[in-house]
């Protein structure tokens, strides 16, 4: 049925309806005028022969007379039956003995007017006590024996044209015709009213499928029509409607209950961060004034040792405190972006500045290649800042020996802005670059226990690349170094012609 | 009966006569022509007569099959239908050839006749050109009896004759029918054969 795929089960079932009564109508009238066929035929032979045996009667004196004329007057009283085209009277040795035509009306009939070896080839027993008759060529001809007291003294040959029959069969057909249109037209309408039956209860239940699908709303029910299939279907239907209900609504419990829970925890880390970073500024406040030896000398070398370490680790713990918050409000979704015209290099210049000492310390090169004229970009100064650090401080953090880090930026060909940090680190495994995106994922592994730190910088940096609508890419391999880069798309970047086109901040 | 013989024996004999004379008178060359013309003409006449009088026979044999007569001018079912010749017999021998045939189940008898009594009826009766003069004295006699009577004698319908042979211009046989004369004699004529019949009204 690839004829219907288009239509809809209304038309469908219309249309099944209407075919079938067609068919069924056109059997019905082919066999009527059919049958009407073979009655016309048979009524057109019985009527020719009784018209033949009436001549065959009233012809008989004139034959045995030999009188021309009055049998040809007697042959001539065929012509009150229309059909006729010729009639004929034989002698009993087979010779013409007297003929009718109808007089010609429109057009010649002589093509019609069979010869005597015509008449002879067709029918060879012409001259026997039986009739016989023969439909062909539109004609129907037949003959029937002259009787005189019991002698066989002639025969009557009678063609007869069946205009008269086509008429009626004609006028049959016509009639069937328009018969069967109107009856098509009633069957169209029947059709129309009895489709409901089966197409109502389907579109009701494809009604209820497009509500529960485009309101969600799982509590509706598909009205039942019946008992038959269609019923079970709908109750099969409702059924299951209400298990997706169940389902739907433990579902929806969990995830409510999910969700408390991470709320739960969020605003626990934002209020435990706060509640940490109070006494931490008094550790590190206090620790700085003790190292810098502020009230004067410390008197043993290893107390001001002690001091720095105590600063520096509550430095660390300060910077992880606010690693921690800021992630918890990543994840908490109220992070919101301060965006302003940022120029790259200077931002560059700024962070290099912090970790500089650092990595002097570890003997490293710090290189800057950055393309002339950098476009400004619409970002947040801040949340990009830290990133870049971020990232400086892994360079330095997981490079090993002397060497060089390289901070890159370029425009790239689509118009986006590249900001890249390039060591010749330890670099890591191809499969381990999803994991150290995963917040704390990497606090666990051993490979980061031996350094310090809280892993959350990548997935930081990562975190508010996104929020910027940007990405970012890890290129690594064991032992060749680490490239980080930053993708800040070409909405980002400050036209000279106008204004920054901002986008939206996502989550 | 012997008279009758003779008589259609004497057309015959004129005809042999008249063949042989042809056949043997040979050495006369300039005789010849003639003699053999002159018999040719006697012949094709004789001819003709022998054939009209064939097809007039039959004619005979079919009125008796288009007519019918009164349920008490035959003896039984199977009793003969008579047709009689009076006067001298024009026929030859054409009547020989319907006699035994049927009408309607009866056998053909053919009979000559040379004088008219009650005692062997005729049902049909054909009065010889021979007997025109008495023609008065026959109807007569046969009047309001069930015998049909045929004749091809002019004015014989007319003078109380029921069928009259004629010859038509297309030299074809045809007959006048005296129809009040019919029903007189309690004969009952098919209308298929007064169709073809000119009806005399006398």
């Amino acid at each position: 049925m690839p004829l219907f795929r288009q239509h809809s089960l209304k038309q469908k079932i219309t249309a099944l309806i209407v075919a079938a009564s067609c068919v069924v109508l056109l059997l019905s009238c082919s066999i009527f005028v059919g049958s009407q066929v073979v009655t016309y035929k048979r009524i057109a032979v019985n009527e020719l022969n009784a018209a033949a045996d009436i001549v065959a009667q009233n012809i008989t004196a004139a034959m045995v007379f030999d009188d021309k004329a009055t049998a040809e007057e007697t042959l001539a009283a065929l012509s009150a039956k229309p059909g006729i085209i010729i009639a004929r009277a034989y002698r009993s040795d087979g010779s013409l003995f007297a003929e009718y035509r109808r007089r010609r009306t429109a057009g010649d009939e002589t093509d019609r007017i069979p010869t005597a070896a015509a008449v002879a080839a067709e029918f060879p027993k012409l001259i026997s006590d039986g009739h016989e008759h023969r439909f062909g060529g539109g004609h129907l001809d037949l003959h029937a024996p002259v009787r005189l007291d019991g002698d066989l003294i002639g025969a009557i040959y009678v063609r007869s044209d069946l205009a008269q029959m086509y008429d009626i069969v004609g006028a049959y057909m016509v009639l069937a015709g328009f018969v069967v249109m109107f009856l098509i037209v009633v069957a169209f309408l029947i059709a129309n009213r009895l489709q409901k039956v089966i197409s109502e209860p389907v579109l009701n239940l494809l009604g209820t499928m497009r509500r529960v699908s485009e309101k969600q709303d799982y509590s509706v029910r598909a009205e039942k029509f019946g008992d038959d299939e269609l019923g079970q279907l709908t109750d099969g239907f409702n059924e299951m409607l209400a298990r997706v209900h169940d389902h739907d609504r433990s579902l929806r419990r969990a995830y409510q209950e999910a969700e408390a829970a991470s709320r739960a925890k969020t605003e626990f880390l934002a209020n435990m961060s706060h509640e940490l970073r109070t006494p931490l500024n008094a550790i590190i406040g206090f620790s700085e004034v003790i190292k810098g030896e502020m009230l004067g000398p410390l008197g043993t070398e290893r107390y001001r040792f002690y001091a720095q370490d105590i600063y520096e680790s509550g430095q660390h713990l300060l910077e992880v405190i606010n690693d921690i918050l800021d992630l918890s409000k990543v994840e908490a979704g109220e992070f919101e972006l301060h965006e302003e015209r940022v120029d790259l290099s200077a931002l560059i210049e700024k962070s290099l500045r912090l970790v500089r000492e650092r990595a002097e310390t570890a003997k490293l090169k710090l290189v800057v290649e950055a393309e002339p004229h950098l476009p400004l970009l619409y970002i947040d100064q801040r949340l990009v800042k830290q990133s870049l650090i971020n990232l400086l401080s892994n360079a330095v953090k997981f490079s090993t020996g002397p060497g060089e880090i390289v901070v890159g930026a370029r425009v790239a060909s689509d118009g986006s802005v590249l900001l890249s940090v390039s060591d010749q680190g330890i670099g890591m495994a191809e499969e381990d670059i999803p994991k150290v995106l995963q917040p704390f994922s990497q606090v666990e592994s051993a490979f980061a226990r031996s350094h310090e730190g809280t892993g959350l910088g990548l997935p930081l940096a990562n975190s508010f690349i996104a929020a910027h609508g940007g990405r970012m890419e890890l290129q690594s391999a064991l032992g060749e170094g680490t490239t980080v880069t930053l993708y800040f798309p070409p909405e980002r970047v400050v036209r000279h012609d106008g204004g920054a086109r901002s986008l939206p901040a996502a989550g | 009966m012997r008279s009758k013989g003779l008589r259609y024996a004497v057309p015959l004999l004129a005809v042999l006569l008249a063949v042989a004379s042809g056949a043997m008178d040979l050495r006369p060359f300039a005789v010849l022509p003639l003699a053999a013309q002159e018999s040719a003409q006697a012949q094709a006449k004789a001819e003709d007569r022998t054939r009209e009088y064939r097809i007039k026979a039959a004619f005979l044999y079919n009125f008796a099959k288009f007519t019918e007569w009164p349920a008490g001018s035959f003896a039984d079912p199977q009793a003969p239908l008579r047709i009689c010749v009076y006067g001298d017999d024009p026929f030859g021998d054409a009547l020989e050839s319907i006699a035994g045939k049927t009408v309607r189940g009866r056998p053909v008898e053919v009979d000559r006749l040379d004088a008219l009594s009650a005692g062997e009826p005729c049902h049909l009766l054909f009065i010889s050109e021979s007997e025109a003069p008495n023609l008065p004295r026959i109807l007569a006699a046969l009047q309001r009896r069930p015998v049909l009577t045929v004749a091809d004698i002019p004015g014989f319908a007319g003078a109380g004759g029921i069928i009259n042979l004629k010859v038509n211009k297309e030299d074809k046989i045809r007959f006048e029918i005296n129809v009040a004369k019919a029903r007189l004699a309690g004969l009952r004529l098919s209308a298929k054969l007064l169709s073809l019949a000119e009806i005399a009204q006398y």
